[in-house]
């Protein structure tokens, strides 16, 4: 029999503190647990009396502690799912601008760490530049010779950055794409 | 809407009588809820716990389990080193803050 009410009260219990952080509700019900383990029918209806009514515990724990809101369904925002897609492809349809306007998105939605914005947005940047500069340095510490197909010119060095950027743009997008609905 | 008195006041000093508490003797959550209900310091459980788990965050107590002579295994608060520094502190301000208070607070008699 003691069982059985202690059962119901800690249900009851933690029922009530549904709303109750987590940390703070499992400490609660631990807490009234221990103290409710081992006490025999009438001992425990005492206790379950002195302890009080469940929901008053609740109203008291919630206004001691920050609730918690019930946690939003793990969706992503259209906004972030069109940041990712500009950042993976959008400078393919509108040459750089695309990736910068998703870049953009990027740093106005809360979504994503700082961390991960940075690393989108430096590291194709970044190796573009390298490759650029790469190419540069090789085609004018070369011998300059007017056939040599071996040296890059212009178009072939802007060719390897577009690349490059690419190759980095996407993977980058993709990235953001995945974790929009797991970061909230 | 008044707020009541006594619930501001006690949200000020409860943490701190709690550790006034525990620097007595290691208690169990059922004992700290018990003498602070009596004492009129906590309404209920409701508020004890989610204190002890600030109080712990802070690092201002610790707990360990103990099995009880009656069976059941008991999560016990201790009082940390830095809450015996805060608990002093609070000691140390404590005496002049109710001082200060009664001066602010008291009625005066010659003007009204």
């Amino acid at each position: 029999m003691a069982e059985a009410i202690v059962t119901d009260y800690l249900l009851e219990l933690s029922e009530a503190l549904v709303d109750v952080p987590r940390e703070v509700r499992s400490e609660i019900i631990a807490g009234v647990r221990e103290e409710l383990e081992g006490l025999d029918g009438d001992a425990a209806a005492a206790r379950i009396r002195e302890l009080g009514d469940p929901a008053f515990i609740a109203a008291s724990a919630r206004e001691d502690a920050p609730t918690a809101p019930p946690a939003p369904a793990p969706r992503a925002r259209p906004l972030d799912i069109a940041a990712g897609i500009l950042v993976m492809v959008g400078g393919i349809a509108i040459p750089v601008v695309g990736w910068i306007a998703g870049i953009a998105y990027m740093w106005f939605s809360p979504t994503w760490p700082v961390r991960q914005k940075v690393l989108v947005t430096v590291l194709p940047t970044v190796l573009a530049a390298v490759v650029a500069l790469v190419a540069t340095l090789i085609s004018w510490f070369t011998v300059p010779s007017p056939v040599n197909p071996l040296i890059p010119a212009v178009y072939d060095i802007t060719h390897a950055v577009v690349i490059v950027w690419f190759v980095l743009a996407v993977p980058t997008g993709i990235w953001l794409l995945a974790t929009a609905r797991v970061r909230r | 809407m008044t707020v009541d008195v006594g619930t501001q006041l006690r949200k000020g000093v409860v943490e701190s009588c709690v550790l006034a508490l525990l620097e007595r003797e290691p208690m169990y959550g059922w004992q700290l809820a018990e003498t602070l209900t009596a004492n009129g310091m906590i309404a209920s459980i409701g508020t004890l716990y989610p204190m002890l788990s600030r109080l712990r965050a802070a690092g201002l107590v610790t707990t360990y389990n103990e099995a009880s002579a009656a069976g059941p295994v008991r999560k016990y608060y201790e009082l940390s080193a830095a809450g015996r520094e805060q608990l002093e502190a609070f000691r140390a301000q404590w005496s002049t803050f109710v001082v200060t208070v009664d001066e602010l607070v008291k009625r005066d008699d010659n003007h009204g």
